[in-house]
């Protein structure tokens, strides 16, 4: 003897939650029970930047023109929600994205090239947003 | 009398605005009697089971 059934409910809040479900006989003399962990959990955009590598060290030589750094970086998001923006910055500062794909998806790629780069250490930053969750990578 | 699925102890990821669905299954090795209800408490709160399947739970 077999049966099924689906619970429904709403979980509004983030969280933890502690589900125990009961089965029993008709008579009431014989039951069992069975505990289960629902955690509602808000989506984790992750940001990696493709290129240029961490650490990569780049060489310019004087009375050469200027360095132009590509870059590309994706974000992702959980299944079910979408990268809504991406954004980058090099030393605080935004710097353009030229080509930007995937918004609106579950994944998303920013494009484009640094140009000028002054010599010194410089610090590249990549966003994404997801259901208005920022996130960002270095 | 088990409750055969979902695993017992089992942890679900869900997020907000997504909807999921989980099947409970459940059952009973007695030739009599079967099974009457099956009810849920989701933190000491009752659950509503919404089920049409009802009449066939023994």
């Amino acid at each position: 003897m077999t049966g099924s059934t689906s619970p429904n409910f709403g979980l509004n809040a983030t969280g933890t939650y502690t589900l125990v479900v009961t089965a029993t006989n008709p008579y009431g003399t014989s039951s069992t029970q069975t505990t289960y962990t629902i955690v509602n959990a808000v989506p984790t955009p992750t940001i990696f930047i493709d290129d240029p590598d961490p650490n990569q060290v780049f060489e310019h030589t004087v009375g050469t023109p200027a360095l132009n750094i590509g870059f590309f970086f994706t974000a992702t998001t959980t299944p079910g929600f979408t990268i809504s923006d991406v954004s980058a910055t090099l030393d605080g500062a935004p710097v353009s994205i030229d080509t930007i794909a995937g918004l609106g998806s579950v994944s998303a790629t920013g494009t484009d090239s640094l140009a000028a780069v002054p010599t010194g250490t410089h610090t590249l930053r990549a966003y994404g947003v997801s259901a208005g969750l920022p996130s960002q990578a270095q | 009398m088990t409750i055969s699925a979902p695993t017992p102890n089992q942890v679900f990821t869900i997020f907000p605005g997504v909807q999921s669905y989980t099947q409970f299954l459940f059952g009973t090795t007695s030739t009599f009697g079967g099974i009457s209800s099956l009810t849920a408490t989701l933190n000491g709160v009752p659950v509503v089971f919404t089920t049409s399947d009802s009449a066939r739970w023994w």
